[in-house]
């Protein structure tokens, strides 16, 4: 298999301190500036690289030790989801996904009922802005939760309705030009019956006014 | 059910500086995360493709009981130009992913100071 990357870089961002040209904005510290590209830009470009077929799943750690809000998690998440263009944010913080696993545990095993830790939780942030809270305080039932909900989700069919140039975008524009192309029609049958009126020398001289009555009176 | 392509692509959080003395934690809970995540995948039914470092995939291919993962090995990715080359090797065997789980850690950490919300 192909080797990705150069470990060397690695070893060096790790290596190196931190700087002091962190941004701060609203006492929140932002990430700081890497030698590669911003974080944003990397995502962004997995939904250029696949297209809007691939569903992409982003995921949202908040490094506090401390637990924050559900509200402040919903706001990183959906900026993350909104910015990226991904189809679905799982976000969580320290404080909860410590909960799910617990230390010494070994990957890919099945944790024994003494390890569950209701702490352990996640939540999901999709592209309209909903936040779901995963149930579960089991990592495997969360785990499960999480593919059914991927699963339904990627199954949806989205379709966007195209406008068409010349269509209306209201009622009241619609009414407003179908009553234009009324006018239109009732000045070519009126031109349409003075020409016949000239052409039958029923007009013998200039004075005078000649009407048309729209809609014609029927009998 | 139509069998559907997953790519998880793991790894990238030993390059977030920030975590100082509490790497390790973090290393592994994002280790166990994208495991378990392909490792569900697998068991429902899709085909996955796993991309992360080398003790990584092996950890994957050893959780896949009747096999069908592809593990891709990948010390680091974080560069667009990994990115890049990921597609290449993907679209050259025909593996565009329908899922895409993306739990690499310096793409998906928002690092917050400790007093950020005090």
């Amino acid at each position: 298999m192909k080797d990705f990357g150069d470990a060397t870089n690695v070893d060096q961002r790790e290596n190196e301190g931190i700087d002091d040209d962190q941004k701060t904005e609203g006492g929140i510290i932002l990430p700081k500036k890497q030698s590669h590209p911003p974080n944003e830009e990397h995502l962004i470009f997995l939904r250029d690289l696949y297209g809007v077929t691939t569903f992409i799943v982003g995921f949202r750690f908040v490094t506090l030790t401390d637990r924050i809000g559900k509200r402040t998690l919903k706001r990183f998440s959906y900026d993350q989801v909104i910015d990226t263009r991904g189809n679905l944010a799982v976000i969580t913080d320290a404080s909860r996904f410590s909960g799910l696993y617990p230390p010494k545990e070994k990957c890919g095993e099945s944790p024994s009922p003494t390890q569950r830790d209701s702490q352990g939780k996640i939540f999901l942030t999709t592209a309209e802005g909903g936040f779901v809270k995963m149930k579960g305080t089991h990592r495997s039932q969360i785990l499960q939760g999480l593919l059914a909900f991927i699963n339904k989700r990627q199954r949806v069919n989205w379709f966007a309705t195209d406008r068409r140039g010349d269509r209306p975008s209201n009622f009241f524009e619609e009414k407003k030009l179908l009553a234009a192309s009324i006018e239109k029609a009732v000045e070519r049958e009126a031109t349409l019956l003075l020409q016949l009126a000239i052409d039958a020398h029923l007009l013998t001289s200039h004075p005078g006014n000649i009407s048309y009555r729209y809609p014609p009176i029927t009998r | 059910m139509k069998k559907r392509k997953v790519l998880v692509i793991a790894g990238g959080v030993r390059s977030i500086r920030s975590f100082g003395d509490r790497l390790p934690q973090f290393v592994g809970l994002f280790a166990s995360f994208a495991v378990d995540t392909a490792l569900h995948f697998l068991r429902s039914g899709d085909d996955v493709i796993f991309l992360g470092t080398e003790d990584l995939v092996a950890r994957a291919k050893r959780g896949a009981e009747k096999g069908g993962l592809v593990g891709l090995n990948s010390r680091t990715f974080a560069s667009i130009q990994g990115l890049i080359e990921l597609h290449e090797a993907l679209r050259k065997d025909n593996l565009k992913p329908d899922i895409l789980v993306n739990a690499f850690g310096v793409s998906n950490c928002l690092v917050l100071s400790a007093n950020a919300f005090t």
